[in-house]
């Protein structure tokens, strides 16, 4: 698999040809406009500035709006409104081969899951991992996962580190287990207090937070680390090693195994790795 | 024939059937019949019901979803059958639910479009087959 963009993609499914996807790109060069050129068109600032600010690009590596306002010719304000404006009124590529007539709506949405699943690109994060777990692929995968997802389904934003106490504190209530079985036996653990538990459950389950039941929040919180590991497993399949996902056993952790600390804005949990030959 | 399109959703978890219900509730051309929470009783369910489509998960208990779409494909070969898996980006799982007659593969987490998509193709396919033919 290699990273390539959603046009090349296309071309390589025979789903467009190079001309097609050259005439999308002149529509969007078309629409898309530039901030510099909102700006002008608002009346923030004059051609005079927009040039100046080309100019300084060219020594310095920052976007546009970033270097308007360290230049003081751009209020924070008006940037996020300029940036909101600009993402308003985005033309997608998928969407310009629609208006002109080479996808249908329905194609581009089944195409764009197909490029969902052949770009899902796995970086390993940057934690250094005790040598127990760097043998294992799917270890270091997880944790680059875990807090893309946190994000992704739940907005939530998280940190994690390596735990200094292989204890997992009781206010950490919400408790699930998964067991991976391939070359290799993997038991992930995941435990959370209240307000990582309900956030979790909440994206996954799309009920609002208020209205969720214990029941449904250890459901949501197995959900998650369900997806979890079964992304992890895809990324692992694309590298050509099979593993196979048990369900999800509520209310437990594995016994033992390496734990790493999940520090949310507000909120916490773990993530307990346990590795083994025997599974 | 109902122009509804009748869809049994599959998923061992009330979170991830909650999900899809809220997204297929706001679609008026959708009604959910049915759901189960194994691929077993997907077979009663999906035999009771007659859907149109099923979407189906793939780690279960009891009967897992590959069993499951391998058994409700050779019984009831006119039932279309979706996969909804978080294991769905696997190419050797997608490839064999494919190669079992599945209609679709979605990963989990899914987009709400990708369901949307999904259903604007199986209504067309289910108004294409319902056309009389000359």
């Amino acid at each position: 698999m290699s990273v390539k963009f959603f046009g090349q993609f296309l071309i390589e499914q025979g789903e467009i040809d190079a001309g097609q996807l050259r005439e999308a790109l002149e529509r969007m060069q078309m629409r898309n406009r530039a901030l510099g050129d909102l700006a002008i068109a608002e009346g923030l600032l004059a051609w005079s500035d927009a040039e100046r600010l080309n100019a300084a690009q060219r020594e310095v590596d920052r976007p546009f709006g970033e270097l308007a306002v360290a230049k003081g010719m751009l209020s924070r304000e008006d940037l996020e409104r300029l940036l909101c404006r600009q993402r308003e009124q985005r033309l997608p590529l998928g969407e310009a081969l629609v208006e002109l007539g080479h996808l249908s709506v329905t194609r581009l949405g089944a195409l764009l899951d197909r490029f969902k699943i052949d770009q899902s690109s796995i970086e390993t994060g940057q934690i250094s991992l005790p040598s127990a777990l760097t043998r294992l692929r799917l270890v270091p995968i997880v944790l680059d996962l875990l807090p893309r997802f946190c994000m992704r389904v739940a907005r939530l934003y998280l940190k994690l580190a390596p735990a200094r106490s292989q204890e997992i504190d009781s206010a950490l209530a919400h408790r699930v287990t998964l067991d991976v079985r391939g070359a290799q036996y993997l038991a992930l653990g995941l435990a959370a207090d209240g307000a990582v538990a309900s956030a979790l459950a909440g994206g996954i389950s799309g009920v609002a937070r208020e209205s969720l039941d214990d029941s449904l929040l250890a459901d949501g919180l197995g959900e998650f680390l369900n997806m979890l590991a079964g992304n992890a497993v895809s990324a692992l399949d694309r590298e050509g090693v099979t593993a196979q996902l048990e369900p999800v056993r509520q209310a437990v952790l594995p016994p033992s195994g390496h734990v790493f600390d999940l520090l949310a804005t507000s909120g916490r949990g773990a993530l307990v790795v346990r590795v083994s030959t025997l599974g | 024939m109902s122009e509804k399109l009748r869809v049994v959703l599959v998923d061992d978890s009330r979170s991830a059937l909650a999900k899809l219900e809220s997204v297929l509730r706001a679609l008026e051309s959708v009604e959910v019949v049915g759901t189960a929470t194994d691929g077993a009783m997907a077979i009663t369910v999906v035999r009771q019901k007659r859907p149109d489509l099923v979407l189906m998960d793939i780690v279960m208990p009891q009967l897992d979803g590959i069993a499951a779409l391998r058994l409700l494909r050779s019984q009831q070969p006119a039932v279309r059958i979706a996969i909804v898996s978080s294991v769905g980006g696997a190419a050797s799982r997608a490839g064999e639910a494919f190669r079992l007659g599945a209609v679709q593969v979605v990963a989990k987490p899914f987009e709400r479009e990708q369901i949307e998509s999904l259903i604007a193709l199986e209504l067309e396919h289910k108004r294409t087959a319902a056309r009389p033919r000359t």
